[in-house]
């Protein structure tokens, strides 16, 4: 088994047309990794769920240059472990995740409020830190499942 | 990679959408547009055809919620077809699957209900 540890480091424009970029470069590394079709493709929504946040929410109200999402795959043996990192407006954590999904459904923006139900029920780990004017990191870990053998 | 595309199109006076590509963030707003233009005019469902789909996250998913709540108006509903597995996991995830959107394996088995 890999055991050495790589890191690769991804900055993309926080604008949509980069969340195919970030999808298809993951989508590489999970398939290096080994990881199955179906995870493949789970990580892949997990990971554009992540980064669509932050263009909508992060930076929607954001004045100024340099808005952009930085992207840390840690690759571990089996363990894929994804940040998303943005330096957006920020938020209280606890609010978020306690808000009904039925709030963010009526808004003019796109998602249903979805984006985190999918990033947990397809991961196997995620963690959401985000601090009020510095911005949010999302940090994700999926692990490539042992095949059993018959 | 597929450019995104939405063919209109009328199955039995029912407004076909054929969509190709990936739905996300950067093409559900021309998805939404599509969706937008077929429902101006009066009727009652609207089959959604996603067989060409590769990929749909829950922007796409917003997108097709709304259209399904606007259809529920005229008791209408969203007619979507798909046979991918990776596809179908993602309505599945969502609960949108159900009262409003139903999802079938082509567009002649949703003819052949209605």
């Amino acid at each position: 088994m890999m055991t050495e540890t790589a890191h690769i480091h991804l900055s993309i424009p926080a604008s949509s047309e980069f969340v195919v970029v970030a999808r298809l470069s993951v989508s590489g590394i999970a398939a290096r990794m080994n990881f199955t079709v179906e995870d493949i493709e789970d990580i892949k929504i997990a990971l554009s769920e992540a980064c669509t946040n932050a263009i909508q929410h992060a930076y929607d109200q954001h004045e100024g240059g340099g808005k952009k999402i930085d992207i840390h795959f840690i690759l571990a043996g089996d363990k894929l472990e994804i940040e998303v990192r943005d330096t957006g407006v920020g938020f209280n954590p606890q609010g978020v995740i306690s808000k009904k999904q039925t709030d963010a459904s009526a808004s003019d923006q796109f998602g249903l409020g979805l984006g985190l139900t999918f990033i947990k029920s397809l991961m196997d780990a995620y963690d959401i830190q985000s601090e009020l004017g510095k911005g949010t990191v999302v940090k994700m870990v999926k692990y490539v499942s042992q095949i059993i053998p018959a | 990679m597929t450019v995104f595309t939405v063919l209109h199109d009328e199955v039995n006076q029912i407004p076909v959408l054929r969509v190709e590509g990936e739905i996300d963030l950067h093409t559900c707003p021309a998805l939404s547009n599509a969706i937008g233009q077929v429902l101006e005019k009066p009727g009652s469902h609207l089959i959604l055809n996603l067989d060409k789909v590769s990929y749909i996250d829950s922007t796409g998913l917003g997108v097709i919620s709304v259209a399904a709540r606007q259809l529920a108006d005229h008791d209408g509903k969203v007619y979507a077809v798909c046979t991918q597995a990776h596809i179908k996991k993602v309505f599945e995830l969502s609960g949108l699957q159900g009262k409003n959107v139903v999802l079938y394996d082509s567009e002649l088995s949703i003819s052949k209900s209605l």
